[in-house]
């Protein structure tokens, strides 16, 4: 049964309602668009970056490290294919094929290198399998060059680099000129972009910026004489430095012993104890310290000349020793005898010690420290190799830190340059190519073209100057260098030996264990006149400087770095 | 016959929903990677609504409304069929196989509830009370519950709403509007449990999205990125990366919108909306107009079931409410949301007469 209907009043009902309803819908449609305004406006550069986040995917892509060349142009570091041979596992077969090319046990690492002919020849035998080759850093005159080189290893910022070749890691320097101009040999980072998708598959490869190689590196080394040098310091420890004074360029800088730096990243482990009592890794020229001893005699002369302490007549009588007063202990001359009636120039030919006791305490440490200041000892050379040493000057703060008391004594022993004045086999050179140079410093350098001359620092009287000099050439000619001999050029040098123990007895030094006789030193400058080329030998315990350094001096010659 | 009637259907409506299926179709061909498979195919099973409406408007009003409830009768069945012998997809029994086709009943129950409530009420009058009402909220739980037990809580929340919508309109005391609140409100907790685990873990997600980004908090994420990505004017069309690379799972489905989102930006979505209101709110007033208690029911069930749909879908990808799986209307690929929601515009067409006046009274 149909109920009687009020039409009007049921759509009165329906209309109040369906506003409520259309208002509902209105009210979460706007919270809706609120929501997709939050996220597409207010925090779009967030889910921007998250997006990008999401598919890209960067690296920084690099180029080859650059080659370093010499002087020369000849390569001193450089990417090269290796060849090598898993020794871990041969059967008695593969020996007696390995024979056949001249290699036997014992290998010397678990990983020997082979001479691609080697290489080519195993590669068609059974034991290819353990064969392998790979592109590496390779040093041509390895331990002759790996103090100033240095080498390369694993850096750890290389997770996100690449290479060209997947097979090179990416490698920054570690020490030597491969560290302190590493931001140079690594050249121009480029960068690539890939797109992923969401199973993490590359979908695209954008390259935003091509790597570039820098240009090789050239040295000031003349990588021949570099062989050379260290060629002479064969089985001994040392270091020796040739330098050019009328740049500040090094010809060459050979420390001994040395280690190979291309098999360093493998072989780091198996270093003996023997060896590394020796400190391979230890670059003598710019971080061993040693007391200048007799070199720094010409130094304090000249000073002295020039302060009027002394002239070139002052005499002083060598009895043999230097006594402060009768209760004090004497200070010996090298030759116990004395050398008698000593002038400068004696002084500094025979490398007579009491005349420089007389002088020390004469003027004083403070006239010495200062002394030695102007040719800048203890002042780094700031050469482009990483971890140069300070040496050590005793100036009143110095002594201030470290004695309660500054004994006479100790003055005048460091007339002698012995006591605690220590200096680097670089800053010896430094100080001959100030007096080379008559005080015009060059910044001393391994690598071409960085460095401008700096002005003059210093200048001295030409006739104190030239006295010094003669004195020095005399050393080459007549005095304790005399064994130099005859040369077609001419030599200023001067030699050292600096006391490693104190003995009251001479005789006893036959007796005294290696490592407790004294370092000898040398150092000279060629042709007086017009010098080019200083150089510096120091041999630890070995009375060997003056052949290494007449050696040297010879090479030099031949090869017309002395005219 | 169609001709002779043409004056009474919407063109407006009509206009408005043409333009949604054009961008539709735009965003699955960029969907589906600029190939015309997925288009074609929504467009074929979209024909069948055509058919489907072209029969409509030859049948008149009374017969639909006199066919609603025995159709009702037969969605349940379904659904009761679906519930023993439905195919399976990612934990929920869904899915009717009838060989050719696959579809979801329970797309057919957001139909013919509303169209046999509207009979139903219909014939007792407004406002409704006593034995019809009891009646009216048995009809409205049965399909919930049965969906329910699918499970599928999405849908079977729009087809409680749905139903209440038509029960409100329809003139439901405050006291029994009041007390169902209050209850509602009550039973939380206990309904809380009888969720499943994985109902649970996307409520959870929703208020504590940073803890499990991985697993149940991924979907979501990727999809705010597509969109907070997309910006004021969008990547541009076919230059969505977190789409185009495969970032969002269901892009051409339920995460459709983030299409729209990612290339078209704030200003698609603002024009999307304003397509989804017009043409829910075209409908509210199609049905407002009907002096005929059943053509205004259907029209404003079907209208608000319409927007609710779109409103759950895009509140759900843009992280606003739990993951539900509820399709976009007209922008979601997969044919049963598709021709469902293309059949129940039709039946808005049919039954919102331009001008009711020149209809007479039964």
């Amino acid at each position: 049964m149909q109920k009687l209907r009020n039409h009007r009043k049921e759509s009165q009902i329906t209309l109040y309602r369906l506003l409520l309803i259309s208002g509902f819908f209105a009210l979460i449609f706007c919270g809706l668009t609120y929501r997709i305004y939050r996220l597409q406006i207010t925090q779009f550069s967030h889910y921007a970056k998250l997006a990008k986040n999401n598919n890209k995917q960067s690296f920084t892509l690099m180029p080859y490290r650059a080659d370093i060349i010499d002087r020369y142009a000849l390569p001193m570091a450089l990417y090269r294919t290796t060849f090598a041979l898993d020794t871990q596992s041969l059967s008695s077969d593969h020996l007696a094929l390995l024979k056949n090319i001249a290699i036997a046990p014992p290998f010397s690492d678990k990983r020997i290198y082979l001479l691609p002919s080697q290489y080519a020849f195993l590669t068609s035998t059974s034991i290819h399998q353990y064969l392998s080759s790979m592109t590496k850093r390779h040093y041509p005159i390895g331990h002759a060059s790996a103090h100033i080189i240095g080498y390369v290893g694993h850096d750890k910022a290389s997770e996100s680099c690449e290479l060209p070749d997947s097979n090179i890691p990416f490698q920054s320097g570690k020490s030597g000129i491969e560290k302190h101009h590493n931001s140079y040999l690594k050249g121009q980072a480029g960068s690539k972009h890939n797109t992923l998708n969401a199973k993490r598959e590359i979908v695209s490869e954008n390259i935003a910026q091509q790597p570039s190689r820098a240009m090789p590196l050239q040295l000031t080394i003349d990588s021949k004489l570099q062989s050379y040098a260290f060629d002479q310091l064969a089985s001994l420890t040392g270091s020796v430095l040739v330098i050019d004074p009328q740049s500040g360029e090094v010809l060459a800088a050979a420390s001994s012993p040395s280690y190979n730096p291309n098999t360093i990243d493998l072989s780091s482990k198996r270093v003996s104890n023997t060896e590394r009592s020796q400190k391979p890794m230890f670059t003598r020229f710019t971080q061993a310290l040693y007391p200048p001893a007799s070199i720094v005699k010409p130094f304090i002369g000249l000073c002295a000349l020039e302060d009027g302490h002394i002239t070139s007549e002052t005499i002083i009588n060598d009895s043999g020793s230097f006594k402060l007063n009768d209760k004090s202990r004497a200070f010996h001359n090298y030759n116990r005898n004395g050398h008698g009636e000593v002038n400068l120039n004696k002084a500094i030919q025979l490398s007579n010690d009491t005349y420089f006791y007389h002088l020390a305490h004469n003027i004083g440490i403070d006239n010495i420290v200062s002394y030695l200041k102007q040719f800048k000892f203890g002042e780094k050379t700031h050469i482009d190799l990483p971890y140069e040493a300070q040496g050590v000057l005793p100036t009143k703060q110095y002594r201030k830190k470290h004695y309660k008391k500054w004994y006479d004594g100790q003055t005048i022993i460091s007339g002698i340059g012995q006591g605690d004045i220590l200096a680097t086999p670089l800053q010896l050179a430094r100080a001959v190519m100030l007096l080379a140079n008559n005080g015009y410093d060059y910044p001393l350098h391994m690598t071409k073209g960085y460095y401008l001359p700096m002005p003059s620092s210093m200048q001295f009287s030409k006739h104190h100057r030239d006295t010094i000099i003669a004195a020095m050439e005399d050393v080459a000619l007549s005095g304790t260098a005399r064994s130099i001999g005859k040369k077609t050029y001419t030599l200023a040098a001067k030699t050292g030996s600096a006391q490693v123990a104190t003995l009251e007895n001479k005789s006893d030094y036959q007796h005294l264990p290696k490592h407790q006789k004294d370092h000898h030193l040398f150092v000279g400058f060629a042709p007086v006149d017009h010098p080019s080329i200083v150089i510096v030998v120091v041999i630890e315990h070995q009375h060997e400087a003056l052949r290494v350094a007449q050696n040297i001096l010879d090479w030099c010659h031949k090869h017309n770095y002395i005219l | 016959m169609f001709s002779s009637r043409q004056g009474n259907i919407d063109l407006t409506l009509l206009g408005l929903i043409t333009i949604g299926v054009f961008i539709g179709i735009i965003l699955l061909f960029s969907a589906n990677h600029f190939e015309w498979a997925l288009p074609l195919k929504q467009l074929t099973k979209g024909s069948l609504a055509i058919i489907f409406f072209g029969a409509l408007a030859m049948t008149d009003d009374r017969t639909i409304r006199d066919s609603s409830f025995p159709l009702f009768i037969f969605s349940l069945i379904l659904l009761l069929i679906v519930l023993y012998y439905g195919d399976t997809t990612k934990g929920a029994q869904r899915w009717l196989n009838l060989g050719i086709v696959k579809f979801e009943p329970s797309e057919l129950v957001k139909i013919t509830l509303p169209l046999s409530l509207a009979s139903h009420i219909h014939k007792h009058g407004i406002p409704i009370q006593g034995w019809p009402l009891i009646t009216a909220i048995t009809m409205l739980l049965v399909p919930f519950f049965l969906v329910l037990k699918q499970p599928d809580l999405g849908t079977a929340l729009i087809i409680l709403f749905i139903g209440s919508i038509t029960l409100f309109i329809a003139g439901l005391s405050r006291k029994i509007i009041l007390i169902t609140i209050i209850a509602t409100f009550a039973t939380i907790p206990i309904l809380w449990h009888q969720l499943h685990a994985y109902q649970q873990q996307r409520i959870i997600t929703l208020f504590s999205e940073n803890e499990d980004l991985k697993h149940h908090g991924y979907h979501i994420h990727q999809s705010k990125i597509a969109i907070g990505s997309g910006g004021l004017w969008g990547k541009g069309y076919g230059n969505g990366e977190q789409v185009q690379l495969g970032y969002i799972p269901e892009h051409k489905t339920d995460f459709i919108f983030t299409v729209l989102s990612e290339e078209f930006g704030f200003f698609g979505n603002i024009v999307w909306l304003m397509v989804i209101l017009s043409i829910g709110f075209r409908s509210i007033y199609l049905g407002y107009k009907q002096p005929q208690v059943f053509n205004k029911l259907v029209c404003i069930a079907l209208g608000c079931g319409f927007m609710l749909n779109a409103w759950i879908n895009m509140a759900m990808v843009s992280g606003i409410i739990p993951v539900v799986g509820v399709p976009l209307p007209l922008l979601s690929y997969g044919g049963t949301s598709f021709v469902a929601t293309l059949v129940s515009l039709s039946i808005i067409l049919k039954l919102g007469h331009v001008n009711p006046k020149r209809q007479h009274l039964w």
